[in-house]
């Protein structure tokens, strides 16, 4: 298996290239909303359609590179590692060893991404040639971004592709957001989002300096629970405390969402449907992987209080859901309840059901990725220009866009859980954890997915069906209907849900068994 | 010969020269000039390297030659170096003659070099002087600007005053302990803290009280900063790229080693007026950086916010984390000075925020390395302000490091004040990417082609990136 460690940093190197040709190709920016790619004349936005051909390609390419890579890291014993050489940071004596893992835990988030970018780049392809290579570039920041926090072992690295991801997030919605009625500016929500995530980030950083300078060197996503362990207890409420706030952020849980519903409202569709389908699921990395595994006595003395949070998140959540008057605010909220719900999952593991409520998150990590991901493209599918329609002014949109109702509709079922659908599985097994620990709060977060569900399918319901009103009225155009091939991806994807729907085992048992023993010794669930 | 007059004779010589050439070819080709006053720069360092063996002393102990004396030598003679290069064209634009404005800045090298080297309190008090006093004119020296003589008076007045309380901490020291050696004064003290002799102590902690009060006023460490956003928004750029980074670095690194050395036994007296003068950086510079929307003053609250990191590292006992933290702050300083002399028209200077709106379309390198020495400035990762952070915070984390009572509390503060400071300097990313340019591109033509800006600027980014990479400092 060690060849194929030799990939990993090929995960993180390959956008990065992507990054730099994109910057490099000579075009100027046609940015949205100024002069909507009128600009420089056909000549640009040829050059900018040229640009979105090029990403889809590549995209296509990366995304398959990465599922396999992480599918073969599912099924490797042992996982994968790579280890760089190991390097000063800036003075001589805290060493810091680069090293990329790769194995059953974190898989599923690499996964994720890899399946998610060619579903964004194809749905969301830039046809019009509306935008110029910066999109691109900061798309790619983030990517590489993305795939590096799924990788890193060393916390340093980490740490930096953290705060790439924020940057590359910045750029992406600076350069390419759009502002809206609902939202405001873009600059005084892209501010609102830059600063909630460094007031988590920050304290993240002391923390993991604290861990450094206790162990001595860097020790690692790996080995924070024997490093923590060196501590007294005192300090290790700090750094739990630290490496807390900044998942809660990102991810976004019940308190910590301030900057949610304006930050996806402004941004461009496919910085959307990234930042939902897997950027959030950076803060999910988090709790389950260092949280949960670093930190199992801080986790299970706080679990009462992060659990109430969680649950107050999900109800919370899905309340909202029931108010908004936009399809996107509907979603972004049944996305809070969601995530919400994943977290009671990790925060409720403990005991015999340690194993059963980590592996439910992961499995859930990957299905809300996808479903947000389609949620999200389809949403913006729906008019020109990517606008959410109003609920209350639209109304039979069917009629347009048969195809898109379609898949939209059973995405939308996906996300309410229906059975046979792997979201089922995974919220099953979730709730199942959680009423282990608590069978009230469980009630609660049932009650509160089940609300959510309602209010999907209720924005469903008075966009697409009913009498035909608007979209003129409410100040759109709507879409052409999806093509062949569009269509056909999203029925893939379809088909991918029902059969981890059906039979969940394939992907829940190599996850649990790492997590059971992540050494991998004595794990053959192949035949 | 003294090997010690020897590594100085380039310096001085260079002056001679220079003083030479300004008589005799007033109206000369400037860049002459340049020349000389670099390669004197350079063969100082070289000579202090070959001729200055660490743990050296000249004149009866009045010059000690230690390994962080030289590190700080070669960083402030780079510094220098690189400001002069910053000069090449500058200084017509805003109208300075070339010739007198080296020569300051060569008594300025020789001050800060004897600044590093200096081992009793006399040599002390002159290096401090002689790079106070060029400072001064240098911030003066565009006399037809009012705001550069405001800037100049501004810098003197209250330079004058810091040099006084210097000055008279340093004769109450001497009063104290007899001695006018370091080394000297160090064993006194300890021996008078071993003794519990408070009398004796008592004259000494005063004394230092007030060479504190100056350092600290010198290096604007908050609440002592107030002079500094004045005086950086009058002064041109070609003479705050020398006080802003290398003047700077020279004053703490003498404030480090003082205090490392001469001043160790009373570190109970010091550690807690720095750890004061760090909350108080972090908190007032942050916090009154949110609202400027000039550039230079931008800058200089950011350089109050970087003297209380400097505290910290300082206070955390670590050498090779302030030597660090000081090549880092220097580069950036003065990598910013060469990105805005790149952004600035034929005519003028950028002044505002609003000037360096849309220059990520216009002029796409000088944005991206300013992007990125504003990256270093905020501490993300892979850049050597991240390095020279991590390093302070990591020092005072270690579970063994003896701090007094409330250090913790002023590192997390700083950290969580950092929030602002990402606010501030976002406001320049902002205003450079995600805004349209509002100056005519015809007025914009010809702008990038100062090379010895962009040279600069790009060598200050090759260099943040490598020393933020994982490279070592030589000699650590």
């Amino acid at each position: 298996m060690h060849s194929l460690a030799m990939c990993l940093p090929f995960a993180i190197l390959l956008p990065f290239a992507a990054m730099i040709l994109h910057g490099a190709a000579p075009s100027r920016d046609g940015r949205p909303g100024k002069d909507g790619g009128r600009h420089g004349g056909d000549g640009l936005a040829d050059r900018n359609r040229a640009q979105a051909r090029a990403a889809l390609i590549f995209q296509w390419a990366y995304g398959a590179f990465l599922a396999a890579i992480s599918v073969l890291a599912m099924m490797a014993p042992a996982g994968l590692r790579i280890m760089g050489r190991a390097v000063a940071l800036g003075r001589s004596d805290l060493m810091v060893e680069p090293a990329l893992y790769l194995d059953a835990r974190n898989a599923p988030f690499l996964l994720l991404l890899g399946l998610c970018l060619p579903l964004i780049f194809t749905w969301l392809r830039d046809k019009d040639g509306r935008y110029g290579p910066s999109y691109y570039v900061s798309a790619n920041l983030l990517i590489l971004s993305l795939a590096g926090v799924f990788l890193a072992d060393s916390l340093v690295l980490f740490y930096l592709f953290w705060e790439t991801a924020l940057l590359g997030a910045y750029f992406w919605i600076g350069l390419h957001g759009r502002a809206n009625i609902h939202s405001g500016s873009v600059y005084s929500a892209l501010v609102r989002f830059f600063l909630f995530t460094l007031v988590g980030s920050l304290p993240m950083l002391v923390s993991i300096i604290a861990l450094c300078a206790a162990a001595g060197k860097d020790p690692g996503v790996n080995g924070i629970l024997s490093a923590a362990s060196a501590l007294d207890a005192g300090q290790r409420n700090w750094i739990f405390a630290g490496f807390l706030l900044g998942f809660a952020v990102k991810l976004p849980l019940f308190g910590f969402h301030g900057w949610l519903r304006d930050t996806y409202n402004v941004s461009a569709p496919a910085c959307r449907a990234l930042l939902s389908g897997v950027m959030s699921k950076m803060g999910a990395y988090g709790i389950i992987l260092i949280l949960a595994q670093g930190f199992p006595e801080e986790c299970l003395r706080y679990a009462p209080q992060l659990q109430l949070l969680c649950v107050l998140g999900a109800v919370y959540g899905a309340l909202l859901c029931l108010a908004q008057e936009r399809l996107i605010d509907i979603l972004v909220y049944s996305s809070l309840s969601h995530l919400s719900l994943l977290a009671l999952g990790v925060f409720s593991a403990a005991g015999e059901t340690f194993s059963t409520g980590l592996t439910a998150a992961i499995f859930q990590v990957f299905n809300h990725g996808l479903i947000m991901t389609a949620l999200f493209a389809f949403d913006a599918r729906i008019a020109i220009g990517g606008e959410s329609p109003l609920l209350s002014a639209t109304g039979g949109l069917r009629a347009g866009q048969r195809r898109l109702a379609a898949v939209l509709l059973t995405a939308i079922f996906a996300s309410c859980s229906l059975p046979g659908m792997s979201n089922f599985a995974g919220e099953i097994l979730v709730l199942f954890s959680a009423f282990t620990a608590s069978p009230w709060l469980t009630l609660f977060a049932s009650i509160g997915a089940l609300v959510g569900a309602a209010a999907l399918v209720r924005g469903f319901h008075m966009v697409f069906l009913g009498r035909r009103k608007g979209p003129e009225a409410a100040g759109f155009t709507q879409a052409p209907d999806f093509s062949l091939g569009e269509t056909g991806l999203a029925l893939a994807l379809i088909a991918l849900w029902v059969v981890l729907g059906l039979y969940p085992m394939v992907f829940l048992h190599p996850v649990e068994s790492t997590l059971l023993n992540p050494a991998g010794r004595g794990m053959a669930f192949l035949p | 010969m003294n090997p010690y007059l020897l590594s100085q004779a380039p310096l001085i010589l260079g002056f001679v020269f220079l003083l030479a050439v300004a008589s005799l070819r007033p109206t000369g080709r400037e860049s002459i000039s340049n020349v000389i006053a670099i390669l004197a720069l350079c063969s100082a360092a070289i000579a202090i390297w070959k001729f200055l063996p660490e743990g050296a002393q000249y004149f009866g102990g009045a010059i000690r030659v230690t390994t962080v004396g030289k590190a700080l030598a070669y960083l402030c003679l780079g510094l220098t170096a690189a400001a002069l290069i910053l000069s090449e064209d500058y200084l017509q634009k805003v109208h300075i003659h070339g010739v007198d404005w080296r020569l300051v800045v060569l008594a300025l090298a020789l001050g800060m070099v004897n600044l590093c080297f200096a081992g009793d309190l006399a040599t002390l008090f002159i290096a401090y002087e002689l790079v106070s006093i060029p400072s001064y004119v240098l911030a003066g020296f565009s006399h037809k600007d009012p705001r550069s003589n405001e800037a100049g008076m501004k810098y003197l007045l209250l330079g004058a005053f810091s040099s006084v309380l210097f000055l008279l901490g340093l004769s109450f020291v001497y009063g104290a302990t007899g001695e006018i050696h370091l080394m000297a004064i160090h064993d006194k003290l300890a021996r008078a803290v071993e003794a519990g002799a408070n009398g004796d102590l008592m004259l000494a902690k005063v004394g230092l009280g007030f060479m504190l009060g100056g350092v600290l006023f010198k290096v604007a460490v908050a609440p002592l900063h107030s002079w500094l956003p004045d005086v950086y928004q009058g002064t041109n750029l070609a003479s705050l790229a020398l006080i802003s980074s290398p003047v700077k670095v020279a004053v703490f690194g003498m404030l480090g080693m003082l205090l490392w050395g001469a001043f160790e036994p009373l570190s109970d007296l010091w550690k807690p007026v720095l750890l004061a003068g760090a909350a108080f950086s972090a908190v007032m510079g942050n916090l009154q950086a949110i609202v400027q929307t000039n550039l230079k003053r931008l800058v200089a609250y950011s350089a109050v916010v970087n003297a209380g990191f400097i505290l910290l590292g300082i206070l955390v006992n670590s050498v090779p984390v302030v030597v660090f933290y000081l090549a880092s702050y220097g580069i950036m300083t003065l990598g910013s000075w060469a990105a805005f002399m790149a952004m600035g028209t034929r005519k003028a200077d950028v002044d505002e925020l609003s000037d360096v709106a849309g220059l990520g379309r216009t002029q796409r390198w000088v944005a991206l390395a300013m992007t990125l020495i504003l990256f270093s400035y905020a501490g993300i990762p892979l850049t050597a302000g991240f390095a020279a952070k991590f390093g302070v915070v990591l020092e005072a984390l270690k579970p063994d490091a003896y701090l007094p009572h409330w250090t913790l509390t002023v590192v997390y503060l700083s950290v969580a004040a950092g929030l602002v400071s990402f606010y501030f300097y976002f406001q320049i990313i902002r205003a450079m990417w995600l805004q349209s340019p509002n100056l005519d591109s015809a007025d914009r033509k010809g702008a990038g082609a100062r090379w010895p800006a962009v040279f600069v600027l790009t060598l200050s980014v090759v260099v943040i990136l490598s020393l933020g990479m994982f490279l070592r400092l030589p000699g650590m």
